[in-house]
């Protein structure tokens, strides 16, 4: 059997990067399409070689891929997705994903999110020369009702293994065919909001410290235990 | 010592950053041409605890790992170049641009836009606005001008009491690739950046270029009510952060305890 000792101080290792995790949740709860982590710890009971019989607790991280609120903008060059799928992003490193559709030009007039990597439509880069934009429900892209291209929203047969990579994009962690999102809508002039819920990870966040709590006391009673029993226990 | 408690200051950070851009919108809600600026943010890197896919002792596949994010950051201030409101002067000098473009004036040498068009006249009679930079193309109001017609295309006619056209000019407006990367350097001006591009020259009503309306002003593009949700949850998430480093706070001084 593992020690007091040992599980409480895994136990409060696991509070410490559940509080980040919250904490970082709340940090991104006003930035424009960030997908929140739900922690999740499951316990796996198996056999060694020995034939004894081990508990493993598994910790795993999932990114929630829960729709956010769309807020209204007006602005013509912020799109958001509604269902599944998201903005395709061509970065120096590789195709990265996102749902943060707060795009604008760039001095070529060509369609770039924030950082300035250009974002895909179905031909490649997306230039919108000329006045009036419209974006279709479907992503097809009409300036001056001109037909320019249509954005490659895209989403994968399996649930992705995502991985973050700060600027709003993700990174598939294993290859990945993609394929067209048939069911996604555009809105034009929207932004989804982070599908951060701040009640839901204030109480997390409260449960966080009282469990941190919980163990620093069982690690303190177990302490007092074992100094009952160097101290007192050979008095007579 | 924690993790968490630098990234909720990083989220805190920014809230300071998008209190003051809401201050400096709700500031000039009065300011003829002004654009409201919008703050955009991103997360911060990543910590791979463990990558998704990876195997657990037991052999078994992981099919999310662990990634803890460390907190917001602010990407850009945006300006919103979204058409403002319209007030009626029936000031003769006054123009507003409906559409797209902006003024061009000199200051001090310098080329800088505006979409403020309250215009008056300087010592010599030339057009300039509140500064004195005058627009281009230069252009002096003949001295016994009676009245001054602006037409919608951009030609400004002056004429005198009887009615005779004493001199005209046509007027310009500039506009840009990606005007959101427009440097404003205050009184309503705006000066060309490497992300805006070079400005493109037409004349008011071709092609892209809005019309002139005489006699009207652009108001600010500030929404009031907009802005001031954008603050009640501007402090609420400030507030939040606060309380995720009281709890961190908390958390240590547990830890630090541990041993007594």
């Amino acid at each position: 059997m593992e020690s007091v000792y040992t599980i409480g101080a895994n136990a409060l290792l696991r509070q410490e990067k559940r509080f980040a995790l919250i904490a970082n949740n709340l940090s991104n709860a006003q930035t424009v399409g960030f997908k929140k982590e739900i922690p999740s710890f499951k316990e796996i009971i198996r056999q060694t070689l020995g034939g004894k019989i081990e508990k493993e607790v598994i910790e795993e991280y999932q990114i929630s891929l829960q729709q956010g609120e769309l807020q209204v903008t007006n602005n013509d060059l912020d799109l958001a997705i509604e269902g599944e799928g998201f903005f395709k992003v061509n970065t120096p490193q590789g195709v990265r994903y996102t749902r943060n559709g707060q795009f604008r030009l760039d001095r070529d007039q060509k369609l770039v999110q924030a950082d300035g990597f250009p974002v895909m439509g179905k031909r490649g880069e997306i230039y919108i020369k000329g006045g009036k934009v419209r974006v279709e429900a479907n992503g097809l892209i009409k300036v001056d009702n001109q037909e320019v291209d249509q954005l490659a929203i895209v989403t994968f047969p399996n649930r992705p293994a995502f991985q973050k990579e700060g600027h709003n994009l993700f990174r598939l962690s294993s290859p990945q065919e993609e394929k067209e999102a048939g069911k996604a809508v555009i809105h034009q002039g929207f932004v989804e909001t982070a599908n951060v819920n701040v009640i839901e990870e204030m109480i997390a966040l409260i449960d966080a410290h009282r469990n941190f709590e919980a163990y620093t006391r069982l690690l303190q009673a177990n302490d007092e235990l074992d100094a009952k029993a160097a101290n007192d226990l050979g008095k007579v | 010592m924690i993790r968490g408690l630098w990234t909720a200051a990083t989220g805190m950070a920014c809230q300071q950053t998008n209190l003051a851009a809401i201050a400096n919108n709700l500031a000039n809600v009065n300011t003829n041409g002004f654009k409201k600026s919008r703050v955009n943010f991103q997360d911060l890197m990543y910590q791979n605890l463990r990558t998704p896919g990876s195997t657990t002792s037991s052999g078994g596949q992981l099919p999310a790992g662990i990634q803890i994010g460390m907190g917001a950051k602010v990407v850009a201030v945006e300006k919103v170049f979204t058409q403002g409101d319209y007030t009626q002067t029936k000031n003769q000098l006054d123009m507003a641009i409906e559409g797209k473009g902006f003024f061009k004036l000199m200051s001090n040498g310098k080329e800088v836009y505006t979409r403020s068009g309250a215009f008056k006249l300087d010592k010599d009679g030339y057009i300039c606005d509140s500064n004195g930079n005058r627009l281009q193309p230069e252009f002096a109001v003949p001295a016994k001008t009676a009245t001054i017609t602006i037409e919608p295309g951009g030609k400004i006619v002056c004429a005198g009491s009887d009615g005779k056209e004493l001199g005209s000019v046509q007027i310009q407006l500039f506009n840009f690739p990606n005007p959101a990367g427009l440097q404003s350097i205050g009184h309503n001006l705006f000066v060309p950046s490497d992300a805006s591009g070079e400005a493109v020259q037409g004349n008011p009503g071709t092609d892209e270029f809005g019309t002139i309306l005489q006699g009207f002003l652009e108001m600010s593009n500030v929404d009031v009510v907009e802005e001031m949700i954008n603050m009640i949850m501007t402090q609420r998430a400030y507030e939040i952060g606060s309380k995720v480093i009281q709890a961190g706070d908390d958390m240590l001084h547990m830890a630090s305890n541990l041993r007594r």
